[in-house]
């Protein structure tokens, strides 16, 4: 037997005797961790609804924003110019390439605007980061980034909140293993593990939304 | 249905809190900070039942750690470690030379003290540290020996320690 091994065995017998007359109330130990665990659920519960919610009306905001534009009117005039335009007449307005390719029906015979310049490519960011010890990170591409420590590799990905509800309950797409974040500013993380023995649940405290 | 969940839950946590409140102080070295410590899992395992219930104390295991070593973290700018090697005297009376493995095991940084309390308490393999710990079984070994190298003169105070 070498010198560690004693040690280690001693420590052992040290750790086992100093823990042996340790009893907790095991009653209380449940009842107050039932509590906390309701308490935890309920709030990703609430998470969850008030996303759906979010969700729903923030497609209606954007139908109400869009439907004037995007549809002609149904008396086949042209529909009347806003008195508050939201973007800008003149020399520089400019339209998003794919408008300005595809010209609608009520573009038509109209001067076509030009597409905006493309603008500089600009290095990828994401609004989170993972910072956990022993951990390193690639650059972020694409809105994901791999992370890995080794031993185990997980791949972190920025979603739009309206995919949320799909992650969360939609059987496609929800994975047992995988962890997903609350919305914070219009988007999601996902945490989904790649190889290894990780714990994603474990690994989100890690995640940091900047 | 929450009544069966509620009864597998209750007997998980009769079969295994004397077990986890155990490891919660030798990790945090404080009963209250166990209690909190076991009792912030339980509730973790709790709301996670239905996906976990296949192993449901790997789960509770790996909780505790990762709880135990994020709040340690999240303290560690604002607490140093004792080191016991350097400030205790090596001579003096019984009672001075007395020096519980709590607070031995309060001069090693969280990481290294999960790997003692998994290797050496639990008798948790390499492999199997390893992976509760989510760090490598290189990292697993060097921790263990160089926490025990640490601890090593402490233990030999604690040898010459009257019962």
């Amino acid at each position: 037997m070498t010198e560690h091994d004693r040690g280690a065995e001693e420590l052992g017998t040290l750790l086992r005797d100093r823990v042996r007359d340790f009893h907790p109330d095991l009653a209380a130990l449940t009842a107050s961790a039932i509590r906390a665990g309701g308490r935890i659920r309920y709030r990703r519960r609430l998470t969850v609804a008030s996303t759906t919610l979010g969700g729903v009306a923030a497609a209606a905001v954007l139908a109400v924003q869009l439907a004037p534009t995007s549809s002609p009117s149904p008396d086949g005039f042209a529909a009347a110019p806003s008195p508050h335009p939201s973007t800008p007449a003149g020399p520089s307005r400019c339209l998003p390439p794919l408008q300005a390719q595809v010209p609608g029906p009520a573009q038509v015979g109209r001067q076509t605007p030009s597409p905006c310049p493309t603008p500089p490519a600009a290095p990828q960011t994401v609004p989170v980061t993972f910072d956990a010890p022993g951990w390193t990170c690639d650059t972020p591409a694409d809105d994901k980034f791999t992370c890995g420590d080794g031993a185990s590799t997980v791949l972190v990905t920025v979603r739009p909140a309206k995919f949320h509800s799909d992650y969360l309950n939609n059987s496609d797409k929800a994975d047992p293993t995988q962890f997903v974040s609350g919305i914070h500013d219009g988007s999601f993380a996902t945490i989904q593990l790649v190889g290894g023995n990780a714990s994603t649940d474990h690994l989100a405290e890690y995640l940091t939304w900047n | 249905m929450r009544a069966q969940l509620v009864e597998d839950f209750t007997a998980f946590v009769h079969g295994t809190g004397a077990q986890l409140e155990r490891a919660a102080l030798l990790l945090t070295g404080d009963h209250h900070l166990a209690e909190d410590l076991t009792q912030a899992t339980y509730a973790k395992v709790y709301a996670a039942w239905r996906r976990i219930s296949d192993d449901p104390l790997a789960y509770a295991r790996k909780t505790l750690l990762h709880t135990y070593i994020s709040h340690r973290r999240l303290r560690r700018n604002s607490e140093q470690p004792v080191d016991w090697t350097e400030d205790r005297p090596a001579t003096g009376s019984d009672a001075e030379l007395r020096i519980d493995v709590l607070d031995a095991l309060a001069t090693l940084r969280a990481l290294d003290r999960a790997v003692i309390v998994l290797r050496y308490w639990e008798d948790r393999s390499v492999a199997d540290t390893a992976i509760d710990l989510d760090i490598s079984e290189d990292a697993v070994r060097t921790r263990a020996r160089r926490a025990l190298q640490k601890l090593r003169p402490i233990l030999a105070n604690s040898e010459r320690t009257p019962s």
